[in-house]
């Protein structure tokens, strides 16, 4: 099976249905997304902001784990609704491309260079914002 | 200008900026929530806000720039809008509440909290999360006046 024929499989599953063929279904996950990202994307970026005043260890974790959850299942079900139409957009690969090189630049993070790392972070999520603004254009 | 920001690309640019202004704004006001509501016990919480504040000050500063810009661009559309209305109600309520009873709650605090500055926390969440989710809303809302 092709890549677009998975899609196509995935957009017509009873859970993508559900969200694109009602009126509130992609509204309401759509607007859960946003809400994920305003809500705990700063604290996904905080590992590498280093504030003194959060014990990073032991205090954000949770906080960071849950926020991504929540941000990853969103976004699931909004690829999902519409995953052929997502597949073709430039915009939408340029996401997954950048989520990709967050996910390396978390694990490759190193103590002694952190603020590189931090700012490589930063740049990469606010292109991401970028991309995902992009995705109704190209 | 307003024919400027309108054109295609303008727009979604500081759409974009605006989302990141409010991600930096609510998601901070939300860690001092959370930590209002007990997650986390190391560290005094008028330390984290105070550690914070840049990301609160600069999101507002963000969000105040781009939010007009994106209004003036086509000001029939956002005053015939109802989430747009909502949005900006819900927005004086929480930016009333963030200088008096939010600052209060997290000056008075110390490594944990009383039941009064939970309640402050909770509706905090609320507020700023509607706001989050009437701004989505204003696409679905859009009555285009032709």
């Amino acid at each position: 099976m092709s890549i677009p024929e998975l899609c196509e499989r995935i957009q017509d599953t009873w859970v993508s249905r559900t969200i694109s063929e009602s009126t509130w279904g992609y509204p309401i996950v759509g607007a859960l997304h946003v809400l994920a990202i305003a809500l705990f994307g700063l604290a996904v970026l905080i590992p590498h902001i280093r504030l003194h005043a959060w014990d990073l260890d032991t205090d954000v974790r949770w906080i960071r784990r849950i926020g991504m959850a929540l941000v990853l299942t969103t976004g699931v079900l909004v690829f999902a609704s519409g995953a052929a139409r997502y597949y073709e957009s430039t915009s939408f690969r340029i996401k997954m491309g950048l989520l990709v090189l967050m996910a390396v630049n978390a694990l490759a993070s190193r103590q002694h260079r952190y603020k590189f790392d931090s700012a490589v972070a930063m740049v990469l999520w606010a292109a991401m914002i970028f991309a995902s603004r992009g995705i109704a254009f190209f | 200008m307003a024919e400027f920001i309108k054109q295609s690309w303008v727009f979604p640019v500081i759409q974009s900026v605006h989302l990141i202004g409010l991600t930096m704004l609510v998601g901070s006001i939300c860690l001092v929530d959370l930590r209002l509501l007990g997650i986390g016990r190391n560290q005094k919480i008028a330390d984290l806000a105070s550690g914070l504040a840049p990301w609160t000050n600069g999101g507002l500063f963000t969000v105040l720039v781009t939010g007009p810009l994106m209004l003036g661009s086509d000001l029939p559309r956002y005053f015939n809008n109802p989430a747009f209305l909502l949005k900006m109600g819900l927005l004086a309520v929480a930016l009333a509440g963030q200088f008096t009873l939010h600052r209060r709650a997290v000056r008075n605090s110390g490594t944990s909290s009383s039941p009064r500055q939970k309640l402050t926390a909770v509706l905090s969440l609320i507020v700023w999360s509607s706001i989050v989710l009437a701004g989505r809303a204003i696409a679905d809302f859009d009555i285009r006046v032709v």
